[in-house]
């Protein structure tokens, strides 16, 4: 498999950041579950969670625990929060620059 | 077994001698996922086993890249000294379980043929001293083990002595080397330069006290 080029987003990445800019702040199964948009299968955990922590040592996002209050208040396990960095956001606007994501239409006639 | 604890076991399994802090926020954050996914959709066993089996060549690759990161972060120098004890220790680990052998062999063929006693006092030694060093090449394998290996290969060091004191009568050049002046000297210093190759790895691979916490 042919090493990518450093910089350059998968998929994936610029899907984790749009979420992530337009959420604020974001967990993981919240993550799985839009990037789904309403199908059944939702992203594998290997897949999601290697992409975070890559996207997170390579400083496009942050992580930290939340509080134990919401979670005890809920009983369920804390939650591992991410946000988008200066640097997430600038990587993501350069891809959307790169590869639009709507193409615009070429008529063929 | 629930889908969840078949998730945690296989994160257990993949996060197994990783830098603890690394695992347990991954364990965390799987535990969390897991819990959320439950909570959103209470029949979901198959839909979990599903991410969990199509997210084990990330899971590899993940596991890859951080024992990776990890031994990249050890100086260059560090590393090549690590690559060498292991090679050195390895190679004189092998050659006196392969010595051990042959004493063994030998002493077997003349006790079939009845030209010795069998299980001489020396014959005893060598079989559990060769016995001893393929116990320690064993415990080599393993990262968490292999100080303990070395300890235990330096202990068997001592089947130089015996191996050669029994094929005294069974080797034609053993027995021409022996009545050199310089043979206890020359035996003496294989054996010490055993003891001190496997006593350094043992050192160099001994658990910090932060690993042991």
């Amino acid at each position: 498999m042919p090493r990518r080029k450093a910089g350059v987003l998968l998929p994936l990445e610029l899907a984790i950041l749009e979420h992530g800019i337009a959420a604020d702040s974001f967990y993981g199964f919240a993550l799985a579950r839009s990037l789904a948009d309403g199908a059944s299968t939702l992203t594998a955990h290997g897949t999601l969670y290697k992409a975070l922590a890559r996207m997170t040592e390579g400083g496009l996002l942050t992580a930290e625990w939340e509080d134990h209050a919401p979670a005890e208040a809920e009983g369920r396990p804390r939650r591992r929060l991410y946000r988008v960095t200066g640097e997430g956001a600038k990587a993501n606007a350069a891809a959307q620059v790169a590869v639009p994501l709507v193409s615009p239409k070429v008529s063929l006639a | 077994m629930k889908a969840a604890d078949v998730v945690l076991r296989w994160a257990d399994l993949y996060t197994r001698g990783l830098d603890p802090a690394t695992a347990g926020v991954r364990r965390d954050e799987l535990a969390s996922d897991l819990w959320e996914h439950a909570a959103h959709e209470p029949r979901a066993g198959g839909a979990i086993l599903s991410r969990a089996i199509r997210g084990v060549p990330a899971d590899l690759a993940w596991r890859y890249e951080e024992r990776r990161r990890v031994r990249g972060l050890l100086p260059r120098s560090q590393r090549i000294v690590s690559g060498a004890v292991s090679t050195m220790v390895l190679a004189a680990a092998s050659a006196l379980i392969v010595f051990g052998v042959v004493a063994i062999s030998r002493t077997s063929a003349m006790a079939l043929r009845g030209e010795i006693r069998p299980f001489s006092e020396t014959a005893v030694w060598v079989i559990g001293l060769t016995a001893l060093a393929v116990v320690g090449l064993l415990l080599l394998v393993r990262q968490r083990t292999r100080w303990l290996g070395a300890v235990v290969l330096a202990a068997s060091s001592a089947l130089v002595h015996f191996g050669l004191y029994d094929l005294i009568n069974k080797s034609a050049t053993i027995g021409a080397m022996i009545v050199s002046p310089m043979w206890s000297l020359a035996v003496a210093c294989v054996i010490g330069a055993l003891v001190l190759l496997f006593l350094s790895a043992a050192l160099l691979w001994a658990p910090t006290r932060k690993a042991l916490a």
